[in-house]
Protein backbone atom coordinates (compact mmCIF):
# COMPACT_ATOMS: atom_id res chain seq x y z
CA UNK A 1 0.00 0.00 0.00
CA UNK A 2 2.73 2.37 1.03
CA UNK A 3 4.90 1.45 -1.96
CA UNK A 4 1.95 1.87 -4.25
CA UNK A 5 1.33 5.31 -2.83
CA UNK A 6 4.95 6.34 -3.33
CA UNK A 7 5.09 5.04 -6.88
CA UNK A 8 1.91 6.79 -7.85
CA UNK A 9 3.02 10.06 -6.27
CA UNK A 10 6.27 9.93 -8.15
CA UNK A 11 4.49 9.06 -11.37
CA UNK A 12 2.15 11.99 -10.89
CA UNK A 13 4.99 14.34 -10.14
CA UNK A 14 6.88 13.94 -13.32
CA UNK A 15 5.90 10.99 -15.44
CA UNK A 16 7.71 7.81 -16.33
CA UNK A 17 11.29 8.75 -15.57
CA UNK A 18 10.58 9.46 -11.95
CA UNK A 19 9.10 6.06 -11.25
CA UNK A 20 12.43 4.58 -12.27
CA UNK A 21 14.04 6.11 -9.23
CA UNK A 22 11.85 3.94 -7.05
CA UNK A 23 13.05 0.79 -8.81
CA UNK A 24 16.29 -1.05 -8.17
CA UNK A 25 19.13 0.15 -10.32
CA UNK A 26 19.33 -2.85 -12.64
CA UNK A 27 16.25 -1.42 -14.30
CA UNK A 28 18.70 0.72 -16.25
CA UNK A 29 18.64 -0.66 -19.78
CA UNK A 30 21.99 0.71 -20.91
CA UNK A 31 23.89 -1.39 -18.45
CA UNK A 32 23.40 -4.85 -19.87
CA UNK A 33 26.52 -6.33 -18.38
CA UNK A 34 25.17 -5.63 -14.93
CA UNK A 35 22.29 -8.04 -15.28
CA UNK A 36 24.65 -10.96 -14.67
CA UNK A 37 25.44 -9.64 -11.22
CA UNK A 38 21.89 -8.80 -10.29
CA UNK A 39 21.88 -10.68 -7.01
CA UNK A 40 25.20 -9.24 -5.93
CA UNK A 41 24.31 -5.70 -6.95
CA UNK A 42 20.96 -5.74 -5.22
CA UNK A 43 22.77 -6.32 -1.96
CA UNK A 44 25.75 -4.08 -2.62
CA UNK A 45 24.29 -1.10 -4.38
CA UNK A 46 22.02 1.76 -3.42
CA UNK A 47 18.99 2.92 -5.35
CA UNK A 48 20.25 5.39 -7.94
CA UNK A 49 19.74 9.11 -7.59
CA UNK A 50 18.03 9.60 -10.94
CA UNK A 51 15.10 11.86 -10.13
CA UNK A 52 15.46 14.54 -12.85
CA UNK A 53 14.80 17.47 -10.49
CA UNK A 54 17.28 16.09 -8.00
CA UNK A 55 19.96 15.74 -10.65
CA UNK A 56 19.27 19.22 -12.05
CA UNK A 57 19.33 20.99 -8.67
CA UNK A 58 21.56 18.89 -6.44
CA UNK A 59 24.13 17.57 -8.89
CA UNK A 60 25.05 20.87 -10.54
CA UNK A 61 27.95 21.47 -8.16
CA UNK A 62 28.87 17.93 -7.22
CA UNK A 63 28.20 14.22 -7.49
CA UNK A 64 24.54 13.19 -7.07
CA UNK A 65 24.76 11.61 -3.62
CA UNK A 66 22.21 8.78 -3.31
CA UNK A 67 19.36 9.60 -0.89
CA UNK A 68 20.14 6.30 0.88
CA UNK A 69 23.48 7.64 2.14
CA UNK A 70 22.01 9.80 4.94
CA UNK A 71 19.14 9.43 7.41
CA UNK A 72 15.90 11.34 6.72
CA UNK A 73 16.56 13.82 9.55
CA UNK A 74 19.86 14.87 7.94
CA UNK A 75 18.21 15.61 4.60
CA UNK A 76 15.47 17.56 6.32
CA UNK A 77 18.00 19.70 8.16
CA UNK A 78 20.17 20.25 5.08
CA UNK A 79 17.26 21.22 2.83
CA UNK A 80 16.03 23.61 5.51
CA UNK A 81 19.18 25.68 5.25
CA UNK A 82 20.31 25.76 1.63
CA UNK A 83 21.29 29.42 1.69
CA UNK A 84 24.33 28.39 3.73
CA UNK A 85 25.25 25.05 2.22
CA UNK A 86 28.87 24.26 3.11
CA UNK A 87 29.77 27.88 2.44
CA UNK A 88 27.77 28.14 -0.80
CA UNK A 89 24.34 29.40 -1.67
CA UNK A 90 22.23 26.51 -2.96
CA UNK A 91 18.84 28.12 -2.32
CA UNK A 92 15.80 26.78 -4.17
CA UNK A 93 12.32 28.06 -4.84
CA UNK A 94 9.90 26.86 -2.15
CA UNK A 95 8.05 24.30 -4.29
CA UNK A 96 11.29 22.71 -5.56
CA UNK A 97 12.71 22.68 -2.07
CA UNK A 98 9.63 20.89 -0.74
CA UNK A 99 9.55 18.42 -3.60
CA UNK A 100 13.21 17.49 -3.09
CA UNK A 101 12.86 17.26 0.69
CA UNK A 102 10.08 14.71 0.17
CA UNK A 103 12.11 12.79 -2.41
CA UNK A 104 15.19 12.63 -0.20
CA UNK A 105 13.32 11.77 3.01
CA UNK A 106 11.23 9.03 1.38
CA UNK A 107 14.36 7.38 0.00
CA UNK A 108 16.65 8.03 2.97
CA UNK A 109 18.96 5.37 4.40
CA UNK A 110 16.88 4.80 7.54
CA UNK A 111 13.65 4.59 5.52
CA UNK A 112 14.92 2.25 2.78
CA UNK A 113 17.66 0.36 4.61
CA UNK A 114 20.59 -1.18 2.73
CA UNK A 115 23.83 -2.92 3.56
CA UNK A 116 25.76 0.19 2.53
CA UNK A 117 23.78 2.46 4.82
CA UNK A 118 24.19 0.04 7.70
CA UNK A 119 27.94 -0.03 7.07
CA UNK A 120 28.25 3.76 7.05
CA UNK A 121 25.67 4.77 9.64
CA UNK A 122 25.01 1.65 11.69
CA UNK A 123 26.85 3.14 14.64
CA UNK A 124 25.44 6.63 14.28
CA UNK A 125 24.00 8.09 17.48
CA UNK A 126 20.22 8.35 17.05
CA UNK A 127 20.35 11.91 18.35
CA UNK A 128 23.07 13.08 15.96
CA UNK A 129 22.11 14.76 12.68
CA UNK A 130 25.26 14.85 10.53
CA UNK A 131 25.20 16.79 7.27
CA UNK A 132 28.20 15.07 5.76
CA UNK A 133 28.21 11.48 4.56
CA UNK A 134 31.98 11.70 4.80
CA UNK A 135 31.71 12.21 8.56
CA UNK A 136 29.44 9.25 9.34
CA UNK A 137 31.16 6.93 11.86
CA UNK A 138 31.27 3.99 9.44
CA UNK A 139 32.58 6.22 6.65
CA UNK A 140 35.49 7.39 8.74
CA UNK A 141 36.22 3.80 9.74
CA UNK A 142 36.09 2.46 6.16
CA UNK A 143 38.40 5.18 4.85
CA UNK A 144 40.91 5.52 7.69
CA UNK A 145 43.55 3.34 6.00
CA UNK A 146 43.82 5.68 3.02
CA UNK A 147 47.05 7.65 3.41
CA UNK A 148 46.73 11.44 3.64
CA UNK A 149 49.22 11.97 0.81
CA UNK A 150 46.65 10.59 -1.62
CA UNK A 151 44.58 13.75 -1.17
CA UNK A 152 47.46 16.20 -0.95
CA UNK A 153 48.08 18.29 -4.07
CA UNK A 154 46.10 15.82 -6.14
CA UNK A 155 44.74 17.69 -9.17
CA UNK A 156 41.91 15.17 -9.55
CA UNK A 157 40.91 14.77 -5.94
CA UNK A 158 40.65 17.26 -3.09
CA UNK A 159 38.33 15.72 -0.52
CA UNK A 160 36.47 12.59 0.54
CA UNK A 161 33.27 14.27 -0.63
CA UNK A 162 34.20 13.33 -4.21
CA UNK A 163 33.00 9.71 -4.02
CA UNK A 164 32.93 9.26 -7.81
CA UNK A 165 36.64 10.03 -8.21
CA UNK A 166 37.62 6.85 -6.35
CA UNK A 167 34.52 4.68 -6.60
CA UNK A 168 34.37 4.18 -10.35
CA UNK A 169 30.77 2.89 -10.25
CA UNK A 170 29.45 5.32 -7.61
CA UNK A 171 26.86 6.82 -9.92
CA UNK A 172 25.18 3.41 -10.04
CA UNK A 173 25.10 3.33 -6.25
CA UNK A 174 27.87 0.75 -6.10
CA UNK A 175 30.77 1.23 -3.67
CA UNK A 176 32.44 -2.17 -3.64
CA UNK A 177 36.12 -2.20 -2.83
CA UNK A 178 37.17 -3.96 -6.03
CA UNK A 179 35.81 -1.05 -8.07
CA UNK A 180 37.94 1.54 -6.30
CA UNK A 181 40.54 3.32 -8.42
CA UNK A 182 42.16 6.30 -6.71
CA UNK A 183 43.37 9.00 -9.18
CA UNK A 184 47.16 9.20 -9.19
CA UNK A 185 47.38 6.17 -6.93
CA UNK A 186 45.55 3.30 -8.57
CA UNK A 187 43.54 0.31 -7.50
CA UNK A 188 43.03 -0.52 -3.87
CA UNK A 189 43.93 -3.93 -2.46
CA UNK A 190 44.22 -4.43 1.23
CA UNK B 1 -15.96 23.57 -34.51
CA UNK B 2 -13.92 24.10 -37.63
CA UNK B 3 -13.53 27.77 -36.84
CA UNK B 4 -12.42 26.92 -33.35
CA UNK B 5 -9.71 24.61 -34.66
CA UNK B 6 -8.56 27.31 -37.04
CA UNK B 7 -8.30 29.89 -34.28
CA UNK B 8 -6.32 27.44 -32.22
CA UNK B 9 -3.88 26.80 -35.06
CA UNK B 10 -3.42 30.48 -35.72
CA UNK B 11 -2.79 31.35 -32.11
CA UNK B 12 -0.41 28.42 -31.91
CA UNK B 13 1.53 29.72 -34.91
CA UNK B 14 1.58 33.21 -33.44
CA UNK B 15 2.76 31.88 -30.12
CA UNK B 16 5.62 29.86 -31.57
CA UNK B 17 6.79 32.64 -33.82
CA UNK B 18 6.88 35.19 -31.02
CA UNK B 19 8.88 32.73 -28.90
CA UNK B 20 11.35 32.23 -31.73
CA UNK B 21 11.83 35.92 -32.28
CA UNK B 22 12.90 36.52 -28.72
CA UNK B 23 15.55 34.45 -27.01
CA UNK B 24 15.66 34.00 -23.23
CA UNK B 25 18.69 36.31 -23.22
CA UNK B 26 16.63 39.05 -24.96
CA UNK B 27 13.93 38.63 -22.34
CA UNK B 28 16.45 39.18 -19.58
CA UNK B 29 18.13 42.15 -21.29
CA UNK B 30 14.70 43.80 -21.60
CA UNK B 31 13.99 43.25 -17.93
CA UNK B 32 17.37 44.78 -17.01
CA UNK B 33 16.49 47.81 -19.12
CA UNK B 34 13.20 48.26 -17.32
CA UNK B 35 15.25 48.10 -14.12
CA UNK B 36 17.20 51.17 -15.27
CA UNK B 37 20.18 49.75 -17.16
CA UNK B 38 21.11 51.51 -20.39
CA UNK B 39 23.44 50.46 -23.15
CA UNK B 40 24.97 47.00 -22.73
CA UNK B 41 28.61 46.44 -23.57
CA UNK B 42 30.09 43.04 -24.38
CA UNK B 43 33.52 44.58 -23.76
CA UNK B 44 32.57 45.59 -20.20
CA UNK B 45 31.08 42.11 -19.71
CA UNK B 46 34.34 40.52 -20.80
CA UNK B 47 36.34 42.66 -18.38
CA UNK B 48 34.04 41.70 -15.50
CA UNK B 49 34.14 38.01 -16.44
CA UNK B 50 37.93 37.93 -16.10
CA UNK B 51 38.24 40.37 -13.18
CA UNK B 52 39.53 39.08 -9.82
CA UNK B 53 37.96 39.85 -6.46
CA UNK B 54 39.46 39.07 -3.04
CA UNK B 55 37.75 36.09 -1.35
CA UNK B 56 38.39 34.23 1.87
CA UNK B 57 40.59 31.67 0.13
CA UNK B 58 42.42 33.90 -2.34
CA UNK B 59 41.36 35.67 -5.52
CA UNK B 60 38.02 34.75 -7.06
CA UNK B 61 36.64 35.32 -10.54
CA UNK B 62 34.05 33.81 -12.86
CA UNK B 63 36.89 31.83 -14.38
CA UNK B 64 37.70 30.17 -11.04
CA UNK B 65 35.01 27.62 -11.91
CA UNK B 66 34.24 28.23 -15.57
CA UNK B 67 37.90 28.25 -16.68
CA UNK B 68 39.90 30.73 -18.77
CA UNK B 69 38.67 29.34 -22.08
CA UNK B 70 34.93 29.63 -22.54
CA UNK B 71 34.83 26.99 -25.26
CA UNK B 72 36.24 24.39 -22.90
CA UNK B 73 34.81 22.76 -19.79
CA UNK B 74 35.64 24.26 -16.41
CA UNK B 75 35.93 22.74 -12.95
CA UNK B 76 34.09 23.71 -9.75
CA UNK B 77 36.58 25.35 -7.36
CA UNK B 78 35.48 23.43 -4.25
CA UNK B 79 34.04 20.15 -5.47
CA UNK B 80 36.15 19.60 -8.60
CA UNK B 81 33.05 18.75 -10.64
CA UNK B 82 33.31 19.36 -14.39
CA UNK B 83 31.23 22.31 -15.60
CA UNK B 84 30.37 22.14 -19.30
CA UNK B 85 31.68 24.91 -21.56
CA UNK B 86 29.94 28.30 -21.20
CA UNK B 87 30.15 29.34 -24.86
CA UNK B 88 26.81 28.84 -26.68
CA UNK B 89 28.81 28.24 -29.89
CA UNK B 90 30.00 24.89 -28.53
CA UNK B 91 27.27 24.19 -25.96
CA UNK B 92 23.77 24.58 -27.40
CA UNK B 93 22.14 24.22 -23.99
CA UNK B 94 23.70 27.45 -22.74
CA UNK B 95 21.67 30.57 -21.85
CA UNK B 96 18.38 28.95 -22.85
CA UNK B 97 16.42 29.27 -19.60
CA UNK B 98 15.56 32.53 -17.87
CA UNK B 99 15.07 30.83 -14.49
CA UNK B 100 18.38 29.04 -14.68
CA UNK B 101 20.30 32.21 -15.56
CA UNK B 102 18.64 34.15 -12.72
CA UNK B 103 19.46 31.42 -10.24
CA UNK B 104 23.13 31.15 -11.15
CA UNK B 105 23.68 34.89 -11.48
CA UNK B 106 22.47 35.27 -7.92
CA UNK B 107 24.63 32.43 -6.54
CA UNK B 108 27.74 33.07 -8.58
CA UNK B 109 27.85 36.86 -8.20
CA UNK B 110 27.51 36.46 -4.43
CA UNK B 111 30.29 33.87 -4.37
CA UNK B 112 32.62 35.77 -6.69
CA UNK B 113 31.99 39.47 -5.98
CA UNK B 114 30.60 39.09 -2.46
CA UNK B 115 27.36 40.77 -3.58
CA UNK B 116 24.67 40.41 -6.22
CA UNK B 117 25.44 41.82 -9.67
CA UNK B 118 23.56 44.93 -10.82
CA UNK B 119 21.18 44.86 -13.78
CA UNK B 120 23.85 46.70 -15.80
CA UNK B 121 26.54 44.13 -14.93
CA UNK B 122 24.30 41.18 -15.76
CA UNK B 123 23.35 42.75 -19.08
CA UNK B 124 27.01 43.34 -19.93
CA UNK B 125 27.92 39.77 -18.95
CA UNK B 126 25.14 38.25 -21.07
CA UNK B 127 26.05 40.48 -24.02
CA UNK B 128 29.57 39.08 -23.78
CA UNK B 129 28.62 35.45 -23.10
CA UNK B 130 26.08 35.19 -25.93
CA UNK B 131 28.73 36.03 -28.53
CA UNK B 132 31.09 33.30 -27.36
C1 LIG C 1 26.03 25.93 -5.52
C2 LIG C 1 26.68 24.64 -5.42
C3 LIG C 1 25.94 23.52 -4.71
C4 LIG C 1 24.65 23.10 -4.92
C5 LIG C 1 23.60 23.67 -5.89
C6 LIG C 1 24.44 21.98 -4.00
N1 LIG C 1 25.59 21.71 -3.31
FE1 LIG C 1 25.86 20.20 -1.96
N2 LIG C 1 27.77 20.86 -1.61
C7 LIG C 1 28.37 21.95 -2.22
C8 LIG C 1 29.70 22.12 -1.68
C9 LIG C 1 30.70 23.20 -2.10
C10 LIG C 1 29.89 21.10 -0.72
C11 LIG C 1 31.14 20.82 0.11
C12 LIG C 1 32.04 19.94 -0.70
C13 LIG C 1 33.39 19.72 -0.12
O1 LIG C 1 33.63 19.96 1.05
O2 LIG C 1 34.26 19.23 -0.88
C14 LIG C 1 28.65 20.31 -0.71
C15 LIG C 1 28.45 19.19 0.08
C16 LIG C 1 27.30 18.41 0.09
C17 LIG C 1 27.12 17.18 0.87
C18 LIG C 1 28.14 16.58 1.82
C19 LIG C 1 29.16 15.72 1.10
C20 LIG C 1 30.03 14.99 2.10
O3 LIG C 1 31.15 15.45 2.36
O4 LIG C 1 29.60 13.96 2.62
C21 LIG C 1 25.87 16.72 0.61
C22 LIG C 1 25.23 15.47 1.18
C23 LIG C 1 25.25 17.65 -0.33
N3 LIG C 1 26.16 18.64 -0.64
C24 LIG C 1 23.96 17.54 -0.82
C25 LIG C 1 23.35 18.49 -1.65
C26 LIG C 1 21.93 18.47 -2.00
C27 LIG C 1 20.93 17.46 -1.50
C28 LIG C 1 21.72 19.52 -2.85
C29 LIG C 1 20.42 19.97 -3.50
C30 LIG C 1 19.38 20.43 -2.61
C31 LIG C 1 23.02 20.21 -3.03
N4 LIG C 1 23.97 19.55 -2.28
C32 LIG C 1 23.23 21.30 -3.88
C33 LIG C 1 27.81 22.74 -3.21
C34 LIG C 1 26.53 22.64 -3.70
C1 LIG D 1 40.19 8.82 -1.88
C2 LIG D 1 39.32 7.86 -2.52
C3 LIG D 1 37.91 7.66 -1.95
C4 LIG D 1 36.90 8.58 -1.86
C5 LIG D 1 36.94 10.04 -2.28
C6 LIG D 1 35.76 7.89 -1.29
N1 LIG D 1 36.08 6.58 -1.05
FE1 LIG D 1 34.85 5.15 -0.27
N2 LIG D 1 36.40 3.82 -0.23
C7 LIG D 1 37.66 4.06 -0.73
C8 LIG D 1 38.49 2.88 -0.49
C9 LIG D 1 39.95 2.72 -0.86
C10 LIG D 1 37.66 1.92 0.17
C11 LIG D 1 38.06 0.53 0.68
C12 LIG D 1 38.64 0.73 2.04
C13 LIG D 1 39.08 -0.55 2.71
O1 LIG D 1 38.27 -1.44 2.86
O2 LIG D 1 40.23 -0.61 3.09
C14 LIG D 1 36.34 2.55 0.31
C15 LIG D 1 35.25 1.94 0.90
C16 LIG D 1 33.96 2.45 0.88
C17 LIG D 1 32.77 1.74 1.31
C18 LIG D 1 32.74 0.30 1.82
C19 LIG D 1 32.68 -0.60 0.61
C20 LIG D 1 32.63 -2.08 0.94
O3 LIG D 1 32.52 -2.86 -0.03
O4 LIG D 1 32.73 -2.44 2.09
C21 LIG D 1 31.70 2.56 1.11
C22 LIG D 1 30.23 2.24 1.38
C23 LIG D 1 32.22 3.82 0.59
N3 LIG D 1 33.60 3.70 0.47
C24 LIG D 1 31.46 4.92 0.27
C25 LIG D 1 31.97 6.16 -0.12
C26 LIG D 1 31.16 7.35 -0.32
C27 LIG D 1 29.65 7.42 -0.15
C28 LIG D 1 32.02 8.36 -0.68
C29 LIG D 1 31.70 9.83 -0.91
C30 LIG D 1 30.96 10.54 0.14
C31 LIG D 1 33.36 7.78 -0.72
N4 LIG D 1 33.29 6.45 -0.37
C32 LIG D 1 34.51 8.47 -1.07
C33 LIG D 1 38.10 5.21 -1.35
C34 LIG D 1 37.39 6.40 -1.43
C1 LIG E 1 32.05 28.46 -7.42
C2 LIG E 1 31.95 28.05 -8.82
C3 LIG E 1 31.40 29.08 -9.83
C4 LIG E 1 31.83 30.37 -10.03
C5 LIG E 1 32.98 31.10 -9.35
C6 LIG E 1 31.00 30.92 -11.07
N1 LIG E 1 30.11 29.97 -11.51
FE1 LIG E 1 28.67 30.26 -12.92
N2 LIG E 1 28.04 28.32 -12.66
C7 LIG E 1 28.58 27.42 -11.76
C8 LIG E 1 27.82 26.19 -11.80
C9 LIG E 1 28.08 24.93 -10.96
C10 LIG E 1 26.79 26.38 -12.74
C11 LIG E 1 25.67 25.39 -13.12
C12 LIG E 1 26.18 24.21 -13.89
C13 LIG E 1 26.09 24.39 -15.36
O1 LIG E 1 25.27 25.18 -15.84
O2 LIG E 1 26.87 23.71 -16.06
C14 LIG E 1 26.96 27.74 -13.26
C15 LIG E 1 26.14 28.32 -14.22
C16 LIG E 1 26.21 29.64 -14.62
C17 LIG E 1 25.26 30.28 -15.51
C18 LIG E 1 24.05 29.63 -16.16
C19 LIG E 1 24.36 29.30 -17.58
C20 LIG E 1 23.14 28.81 -18.36
O3 LIG E 1 23.33 27.99 -19.26
O4 LIG E 1 22.03 29.26 -18.09
C21 LIG E 1 25.67 31.59 -15.65
C22 LIG E 1 24.98 32.69 -16.50
C23 LIG E 1 26.86 31.76 -14.85
N3 LIG E 1 27.16 30.55 -14.25
C24 LIG E 1 27.56 32.93 -14.77
C25 LIG E 1 28.64 33.14 -13.92
C26 LIG E 1 29.27 34.43 -13.73
C27 LIG E 1 28.87 35.73 -14.43
C28 LIG E 1 30.27 34.25 -12.82
C29 LIG E 1 31.20 35.29 -12.22
C30 LIG E 1 30.55 36.46 -11.62
C31 LIG E 1 30.24 32.83 -12.43
N4 LIG E 1 29.24 32.20 -13.12
C32 LIG E 1 31.09 32.24 -11.52
C33 LIG E 1 29.65 27.64 -10.94
C34 LIG E 1 30.34 28.82 -10.78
Amino acid sequence: MKTFHLVSTLALLGGGLLTLSALPLYADDDEHEHHEHEGKRAKHALTMANDPSYVEECAACHFAYQPGLLPARSWQKMLGNLSDHFGENAELEVDKQQQLTTYLMENAGDVKPSGIYYELAGRLNKKATPLRISQLPGFVHEHEDIPARVLKNNPDLSSFSQCQQCHTDAKNGSYEEYKVNIPGYGRWDD
Amino acid sequence: MKKWALTCTTSFVLLTSSVQAETPVDTLLQSYQSAGATHFSAEAGKTLWFKSFPGKDGQRSCTTCHGENLTQAGKHATTGKTIQAMAPSVNKKRLMQVKKMNKWFKRNCKWTLGRECTAQEKGDLLSFLRTQ
